[in-house]
């Protein structure tokens, strides 16, 4: 996988889904949001839309985590597979809201409810990356 | 050797069904965007490096088609995608799905077109240009007029409108493209689907003619809207494109009541035409002349249409071919090449005649669907304004009698038809 952000979606979703197992929660919370996060920056790296150079500190309008990449990637979106990789208008990572700085929080800030939404939002995400990999947008 | 795309995938099907990975369960092929090839198994084996062993072959074998490594159903989040895709076929005994940026319409299963529903037919040409649009006003008229039936004739030839404008003089509040923006965002009320309808002037009697136009009078947005139209609606309950149709012409028949509904499909391999031919459960009438590329047009058609066996099944016994602007002289050679080279197109649709219960007919059976219902081209529909009634009922008769008759034989059950 060339992508960087590719690599790292696949490393933070399967650490989040192994510590998510072990009721880990606040690790597998703020996994959850950057696996989100990364899946969706890699379609967009793939499909030019965001700047191939620095994937570690992306330039604006990217530099953002997923509490606000959500409702800006749709508008970045363009071309044909546009709808293929849209997400869905609700943002789940405004439950809470899902926060980078949220890994400094006490442990029991981390609801079950507020994982699960999170878990469901890097899940959603995950599939549109999984069909950007089948359809050989993302290698 | 260079490995080029067809030599690719039968370099990987053969490897999938001569030696395939042992211990994965289930094996799909998966074609993506860029023809590259990949395979995607039901679960991890023991021996994961055989497996890698075994990708290493395929890569081999495929070159710069070669995606990558396996990916494994275990593992995936949304499996279903691939082992349950609607577009996945046995080929040589392998499973492919084909990743397209579009096509994939053809060969997909009809839709669920809400019952109980009119009669619908689909005029189709593979090239534009054969008088589609002019049938479908002589049909219509026919319907309306002379048996009594409430016409909805639905303009979807979206990038190239046409019939709609010869139907009517003006057009109305909204369009087709129109419906789309609409619906994308909520708001394709009943009440946008009563005005997007247009009774046509051509109707003379007690029943209409009601005809729903691309654009609405006087768009000066259309290209922007069109650019919308072909959207899959993304989200949890995610719409694709085709079910979008499936409900505007759903709706269309819930709020209009027509007896009798005709579309007037794009022409060409595109997917609105895949959709309006293959997935709306109507009649389809192929419209083509003589010329020898609109026959190798449909053979590549068909050959794609075949690989789906079940849609192919269901399909092809609402086919029927018809023979467009049958020039003024030598008329029976003409029709005799529409014949033969319809034949030969429809072999890949056709049964060998020695299975049980073939489809398969003669070459001059007149029920099959190769059989050509004639249209012959005459001067006078160069310039025919069906509004203007430029053209004597005689005339038109002569010209499109035989299709508005056999078209109306094939879709309705005409003996309770008010003559």
């Amino acid at each position: 996988m060339n992508s960087a952000y590719g690599s790292a979606a696949t490393r933070m979703w399967t650490d989040a889904e192994t510590l998510y197992a072990s009721t880990r929660l606040g690790t597998a919370d703020h996994l959850y949001g950057l696996a989100a996060e990364c899946c969706l920056k890699a379609i967009l790296h793939a499909d030019g839309i965001m700047p191939a150079d620095a994937p570690s500190k992306p330039q604006k309008p990217f530099g953002v985590h997923i509490d606000r990449l959500w409702g800006e990637y749709n508008a970045a979106l363009a071309g044909p597979h546009s709808a293929t990789y849209a997400v869905a208008q609700l943002n789940p990572f405004n439950v809470g809201p899902w926060k980078a700085d949220d890994r400094y929080l006490h442990d029991s800030k981390f609801s079950a409810t507020r994982v699960s939404a999170h878990q469901n939002g890097a899940k959603q995400a995950w599939v549109i990356f999984e069909q950007a990999v089948l359809n050989g947008t993302i290698q | 050797m260079t490995v080029r795309f067809d030599d690719a995938l039968l370099a990987a099907i053969a490897l999938v069904r001569d030696s395939p990975p042992t211990d994965v369960g289930e094996l799909v092929l998966v074609r993506d965007l860029f023809g590259r090839l990949r395979a995607v198994v039901e679960k991890e084996p023991t021996n994961t490096d055989a497996l890698s062993a075994w990708n290493e072959r395929l890569q081999s074998a495929t070159g710069s088609y070669f995606a990558g490594p396996p990916m494994i159903g275990t593992q995936m989040v949304a499996p279903d995608a691939v082992f349950k895709s609607p577009d996945c076929f046995d080929v040589g005994g392998v499973k492919l799905l084909e990743r397209g940026v579009m096509g994939a319409e053809w060969t997909r299963a009809e839709l669920p077109n809400r019952e109980p529903k009119p009669p619908r037919a689909t005029l189709y040409g593979l090239k534009g240009g054969v008088g589609r649009s002019t049938a479908i006003c002589a049909w219509s008229r026919h319907l309306a007029n002379n048996l009594g039936r409430k016409v909805l004739v639905i303009d979807l030839d979206l990038e190239s409108p046409g019939v709609s404008s010869t139907l009517l003089p003006t057009l109305g509040d909204f369009g087709i493209v129109d419906w789309f923006v609409e619906d994308a965002v909520g708001n394709a009320d009943d009440e946008l689907v009563r005005r997007l309808a247009v009774s046509s002037p051509l109707a003379t009697g007690q029943k209409e003619i009601l005809v729903v136009p691309c654009a609405k009078e006087g768009d000066r947005d259309y290209i922007s809207k069109l650019a919308r139209c072909y959207l899959d609606l993304p989200g949890p309950t995610r719409r694709p494109f085709a079910d979008r149709i499936a409900d505007l012409v759903d709706k269309l028949e819930e709020v209009h009541k027509p007896d009798v509904v005709l579309i007037d499909s794009r022409a060409g391999l595109h997917d609105l035409a895949g959709i309006a031919t293959s997935r709306l459960d109507a009649m389809t009438f192929l419209f083509g002349t003589s010329a020898r590329q609109t026959w190798s047009g449909y053979r590549m058609l068909f050959e794609g249409l075949a690989r789906n066996t079940t849609t192919a099944a269901a399909v092809r016994e609402k086919l029927r071919v018809v023979a467009a602007q049958i020039p003024e002289t030598h008329r029976e050679e003409y029709l005799e090449r529409v014949t033969l080279r319809a034949y030969d197109a429809f072999e890949p649709l056709y049964d060998e005649s020695d299975v049980p219960d073939a489809f398969n007919f003669d070459v001059g059976a007149e029920d099959a669907p190769h059989y050509p219902i004639p249209i012959f081209w005459s001067r006078e529909f160069q310039e025919w304004d069906p509004l203007s009634d430029n053209v004597t009922a005689a005339q038109i008769e002569a010209s499109f009698g035989d299709f508005v008759n056999g078209a109306t034989d094939l879709l309705l059950d005409t003996k309770d038809a008010v003559s």
